[in-house]
């Protein structure tokens, strides 16, 4: 009974539910759109310090989204191979 | 009106949230339409499946990734469906929707607890069970093996069938049992984490200065 009492107060709160609803609705992308932004950003840096075409990378990221991201993590080159140094003589 | 009726009503602007809920797409179980396309109740469902997979089959010791091959094999359907229907290439169905959904899913959730690794939440007590301490991209030992994700493939496609065969039942059980699940994930996903996410770089901030 508290529990029916609950929703159907929930329910007839309309307006509350209606701008409640809006104010989250704009939230929420907003928030993966500043972390999808964050995303870009890494996979730019990170794809300039390994020599890969960070523009290119990031406009790729950008449109296919998380695709693009695994794609990317799957090509992105060795950070140590990339440098073009030899490696370290063992110790 | 009747409690089950206003809760589906909740459920429905839960799933209005994030969904175009297009009745023509959307799966029509125990007498209702779920509140969310075919093509996200797959995703919702997936998710689950994944949490599960991480559950169950994480290597403690590994810091590496999920495996990328797999993921990215169970994430390209979903997206290639998705592209080749909005360019009009062709007209997909309930059904490919649904397991593209299911497939895309079980991918994402353990790609997303992965992330959470790198990520301020890390500290976050309940996350830390979970989640890789010292991730490394490049580390070659898989989180998540392929062999893990090839079940969450098997998982998928049992769990497809059974929904695929409930579409029209008309016993109510059905809807309940697979509404909630899909609403936790939406109020899990789209409200909590962001904020969890958003408080938890704002601490780290404070903790800065």
């Amino acid at each position: 009974m508290l529990l029916q009492y609950l929703i159907s107060m929930l329910i007839a709160q309309e307006e509350w539910l209606i701008w409640g609803g809006l104010g989250l609705f704009c939230l929420i992308p907003l928030i993966w759109f500043i972390i999808a932004i964050l995303l870009c950003i890494w996979v730019y840096r990170d794809a300039e310090s390994r020599g890969m075409n960070g523009v290119l990378w990031l406009i790729i990221v950008l449109i296919a989204g998380i695709l693009g991201l695994i794609i990317y993590l799957i090509v992105r080159k060795d950070k140590r191979s990339s440098s073009g140094a030899p490696p370290p003589p063992p110790s | 009106m009747s409690i089950a009726d206003e809760l589906a009503r909740l459920f429905d602007f839960f799933g209005s949230l994030v969904c175009h809920q297009l009745r023509e797409r959307t799966l029509f179980i125990g007498g209702r339409y779920l509140p969310v396309c075919a093509r996200d109740t797959g995703a919702f469902l997936g998710l689950l499946i994944g949490y599960m997979l991480v559950f169950a089959f994480r290597r403690k010791e590994a810091k590496g990734p999920p495996n990328l091959y797999m993921i990215l094999g169970m994430t390209l359907p979903l997206v290639l469906d998705g592209f080749g229907q909005a360019l009009g290439f062709w007209a997909s169905t309930n059904d490919v929707r649904l397991f593209t959904g299911f497939l895309f899913g079980a991918a994402l959730a353990p790609m997303l607890v992965y992330a959470l690794s790198l990520s301020s939440l890390k500290d976050m007590a309940v996350v830390k069970r979970f989640i890789p301490q010292d991730a490394v991209l490049d580390d070659e030992m898989s989180w998540l093996s392929a062999k893990a994700l090839s079940l969450g493939v098997v998982i998928s496609m049992a769990l497809f069938a059974a929904v695929r065969l409930l579409d029209g039942s008309e016993n109510e059980f059905f809807y309940w049992i697979i509404s909630t699940p899909i609403v936790s994930g939406i109020i899990a996903h789209f409200f909590i984490l962001p904020v969890l996410l958003c408080s938890a770089y704002i601490k780290k901030l404070l903790s800065r200065h």
